[in-house]
């Protein structure tokens, strides 16, 4: 017989006052898409839309009180596993009951022992553990329900507006260091930048961040970093177009307001500025986009600053026509948080909304809702044949939005050919090819004298990234 | 799509020599299309302009076009038309689930056995999961058929994959697959026509570079008899040590020689029914089945040597040629092998693996098996190696005993009680147990670690769940 989640127990669970805060805040219905148990309710499991691109994914075992969540907190337990222990106790009914899915078994299997007991990372003496209640919490949210004084209402917008102006000068104080930055490296030559690159980068995009400029920092370690995976014959054509691009951005930032409202919109995300997630969802002029999604991919990367960027590659299996094919969902997770992956496995099918960031070029996304799947298979949708196309299309995305790295594209009647024994090309029937980065030889070379595939890859103006392929003995999945 | 170019190409090009030499070497002359554009910004530099729009217009010049596509290579078709199906889409996922969650310590060897075990039901691997597979099988010529062959000979080198994509190793081809495919080739041939088959290694020896000489020799171990004397004495001289050496231990094992007969009456005389007990009087009153079969070593076999001695001693034996040679039967020996020996066991196992003896092998492991008692640490190593020399798995007679040792259920209670996560590691007693079990007995064996922490037994539940999903019924060929 499974134990019941008590409150008592719940409050010696939770690592502060606030957390308990949090999770009364996430037990709206709205909040979870899904939210089940097993036959013997030994096992609870839900998905709550999080602020991160895609759902957190949680899982409680009452009995021994183990947990997990996929959310970044480093608290432990989370809010989220907070909310569905207090959920459980007190509306036990909102709880579907059915057989665990792939992903609660997967984790299940990974789950460390006594993980109940794991004493929360804010207080390491249980002593001096914050005193919690949920008496408390649910007097907080009555407080916050009360409505607010005028005064304080204008004073809070009154400073939000002046933070505002203030980050914006600074913004554009690092726009002007960048641009001296861009000049005294054109002047010394581009020819050698690859040198220099690693210290010069460096220095400056720890003065963007200070600048909030985060966005254009992070562009300056990826060039540090890509300008080394590219062979030498290349470096300084790269130098070239990156910095092109970077004094490209500092000028449209500048004249933003110029700038129809989706590319005004891009120049600021790519600069510093982030829309959260509940504004997202909350702006109906987002483009938004129903039906079933083949998870294509997912990738990890750490990046510079240490932060582990997980992407999920979304294929809409049949898009409307002007409409994107192909959503990405970006989280990032610090490094010292430990191992992360995406919350998908890439084959996976969903049905949901997705809602996309405003863009000239929408690509990056969130999850707004999830609905059940139209069919058990979801057929690969139908690309055009050919590369041409696909070439042209990445021209017509650059021309819309000039800065992008590389753009996802989509053809058919594909075949992988073999340039050498470490290099591999994707070819059409009429003779075009392009290379294919070679730390995929090995994984694409399964692929060679397969057939025609169909596939997603991305291109960055000089070599393809396989995403996802369909092919005559099934589809193959970059992971 | 851009309709046009604003820089020609010679334009292009002046900017980007300059911004590549370094203006202050090179001063910018800015192009006649880009005067109005660069000028307008007057806070602006106008080189940023330049670089900006300049920059944008190289990003649209697609790459040339890759010289020299190659035609499809003869190996990657083969790869593809390799006539065994590939496997069922449950046992990919579970295949897939134990490549991610095995130690890395055992991940060749289960992995391997996984391989093994997919190939004995007539599947093949998915080739999209090559990539991910082939470092921990490669080295196990029982796993690579044609699909796995073809890919390695599409990533590694010639002489690592072979030349020859042929469906089948014969008398015929044999010279052209890999070392380890040939010496695999060798043995399974010496059981059937030992003599054909050294003059088979023969025709090719003298080409053969040293280092391969010495491994392909060894393969004559199995069927080892006075024909081969004249072959093996000739190599006395060989130029390369490790053929002289390999030649001189099998000289010294071959049967019905002086030195093998020496040899085989020393090792016999370690094995004797006891006449100083119950057992002995037993044996005066005719009831010898009933006298206990006792082991005593050399007197040369004593000290911190022991274990040398008695491994070179009964090297090459198998527990059938001891046992007649000292009267007794090889169970009767199997069962005398003392509980702390390594060398003998060893050295019957080697035997017997290279006989595929399966009945023996699984004597040895069940003997090793019932001497370990409560001991929990030695059924993994032990089960280890069985499941490496077995090409099915093991006898329902052998898992029922598995299942029920003492050592099973030490290992299980250990894991169940243990209190730190290192603790609750599984040292492979789980993971060996799901490769040697046959499929009747897995689901019991499944209830027997239901109790185990999912985290302890991972690995060997994917196991179970590949082991039953390759005898799914629908699935079969």
């Amino acid at each position: 017989m499974t134990a019941p989640l008590t409150k008592d127990k719940i409050e010696q669970l939770a690592p502060d006052q606030a957390s308990l805060g949090a999770a009364l805040k996430l037990m709206k219905p709205t909040s979870w898409p899904t939210l089940a148990r097993n036959d013997d309710g030994a096992l609870l499991w839900g998905e709550c839309q999080g602020s991160g691109a895609a759902p957190y994914r949680v899982i409680v075992s009452p009995d021994d009180v183990g947990y997990k969540c996929t959310c970044p907190s480093r608290k432990f337990p989370c809010k989220h596993v907070l909310a569905v222990m207090w959920m459980h106790c007190e509306k036990p009914d909102r709880f579907e009951q059915g057989p665990s899915p792939d992903w609660v078994q997967d984790w299940l299997s990974r789950r460390r022992p006594k993980a109940g007991t794991k004493p929360p990372v804010e207080t390491a003496d249980p002593q001096n553990k914050p005193v919690t209640s949920i008496r408390a919490a649910l007097a907080e949210a009555e407080e916050e329900e009360k409505p607010a004084d005028p005064k304080a209402i204008a004073r809070a917008e009154a400073q939000r507006v002046r933070l505002r102006e203030e980050r914006e000068a600074s913004v554009r104080a690092g726009l002007d260091d960048l641009d001296r930055w861009i000049l005294d490296q054109l002047n010394l030559g581009l020819a050698g930048f690859a040198q220099r690159s690693a210290q010069s980068t460096k220095t400056l995009s720890t003065r963007l961040v200070d600048a909030k400029a985060q966005g254009l920092a992070g562009r300056l370690e990826a060039l540090a970093a890509d300008i080394y995976r590219v062979p030498e014959q290349m470096r300084a054509d790269l130098a070239f177009e990156r910095l092109a691009a970077l004094s490209l951005i500092t000028s449209a930032y500048r004249q933003q307001t110029r700038l129809p409202a989706p590319v005004q919109a891009d120049v600021r995300r790519v600069t510093s500025w982030t829309l959260r997630r509940e504004e997202l969802l909350a702006d109906t002029q987002a483009p938004r986009l129903a039906g079933d999604w083949i998870v294509a991919a997912t990738r990890s990367e750490v990046q510079p600053d240490k932060l582990r960027r997980l992407e999920t590659w979304l294929l809409h299996a049949a898009p409307p026509k002007d409409a994107p094919a192909v959503a990405l969902l970006i989280d990032f997770v610090p490094v010292s948080g430990g191992a992360a992956s995406s919350p998908f496995f890439a084959g996976e099918t969903l049905s949901a909304e997705v809602v996309f960031y405003p863009s000239a070029t929408p690509l990056r996304a969130l999850i707004a809702t999830r609905t059940p799947l139209s069919a058990e298979t979801i057929k690969w949708p139908e690309f055009s044949a050919g590369l041409p196309a696909a070439l042209a299309d990445y021209e017509n995305t650059l021309a819309r939005q000039p800065w992008i790295d590389y753009w996802p594209l989509r053809a058919g009647a594909l075949t992988i050919e073999r340039l050498s024994a470490q290099q591999l090309a994707l070819a059409d029937a009429d003779g075009h090819s392009v290379r294919i980065e070679r730390s995929q030889t090995d994984a694409l070379t399964p692929l060679l004298g397969l057939g025609p595939i169909s596939a997603l890859f991305m291109w960055d103006g000089t070599s393809a990234t396989l995403l996802a392929a369909d092919t005559s003995i099934g589809r193959w999945h970059e992971t | 799509m851009p309709s046009s170019q604003v820089l020609s190409a010679q334009d292009l090009g002046r900017v980007k020599q300059a911004m590549l030499l370094g203006l202050a070497r090179q001063p910018l002359v800015i192009p006649d299309p880009l005067q109005p554009l660069a000028t307008a910004a007057a806070e602006r530099d106008p080189a940023l302009t330049v670089l900006a729009l300049a920059g944008q217009q190289h990003r649209f010049q697609r790459p040339p076009q890759p010289a020299g596509v190659e035609q499809v290579p003869e190996a990657a078709r083969r790869l593809h038309q390799d006539p065994r199906p590939i496997l069922p889409e449950a046992a990919r996922r579970a295949l897939l689930r134990l490549a991610n969650g095995v130690e890395k310590v055992w991940a060749d060897a289960i992995l391997s056995v996984a391989a093994r075990r997919v190939a004995a039901r007539g599947f093949r691997l998915h080739p999209f999961d090559l990539p991910r597979l082939i470092a921990d099988i490669k080295a196990d010529a029982r796993c690579l058929g044609l699909a796995e062959r073809a890919y390695l000979a599409l990533t590694a080198s010639a002489e690592a994959a072979g030349t020859v994509l042929d469906n089948e190793i014969t008398r015929e081809n044999w010279t052209g697959f890999q070392k380890i495919h040939r010496i695999a080739f060798l043995r399974s041939e010496r059981r059937k026509h030992p003599a054909s088959t050294r003059a088979l290694l023969e025709d090719v020896f003298k080409s053969e570079p040293a280092n391969v000489r010495g491994d392909l020799l060894g393969a004559l171990d199995v069927g080892l008899g006075v024909d081969d004397l004249p072959f093996l004495e000739s190599l006395a001289n060989d130029r390369a040590d490790s053929v002289r050496t390999v030649a001189a231990r099998l000289v010294a094992a071959v049967p019905g020689t002086p030195a093998f007969a020496a040899r085989l009456s020393e090792a016999a005389r370690c094995f004797a029914r006891s006449n100083l007990s119950v057992g002995g009087i037993l044996n005066r009153i005719g009831l010898a089945d009933a006298a206990a079969v006792t082991f005593k070593p050399p007197a040369s076999a004593s000290g911190g040597e022991r274990h040398t001695s008695l491994a070179r001693l009964f090297e090459g034996f198998s527990a059938a040629e001891i046992g007649a040679a000292a009267g007794l039967t090889a169970s009767e020996v199997i069962a005398a092998i003392p509980c702390d020996d390594d060398a003998i066991h060893a050295a019957f196992s080697q035997r017997a693996a290279r006989d595929d003896d399966t009945a023996t092998l699984m004597q040895l492991a069940e003997a090793k098996l019932t001497a370990a008692g409560t001991n929990s640490r030695t059924a993994a190593p032990v089960l280890a190696w069985l499941a490496d020399a077995l090409s099915e798995p093991a006898s329902l007679g052998f898992g029922h005993c598995l299942l029920g040792s003492a050592a099973f259920q030490a290992a299980l209670q250990r894991l169940q009680e243990a209190e730190t996560p290192a603790a609750m590691k599984d040292d492979g007693t789980l993971i060996w147990t799901a490769a040697v079990l046959p499929t009747p007995l897995l689901p019991s064996f499944l209830a027997k670690i239901e109790p185990l922490l999912p985290a302890t037994s991972r690995a060997a539940r994917a196991f179970v769940d590949l082991a039953l999903a390759l005898e799914a019924p629908t699935q079969r060929r």
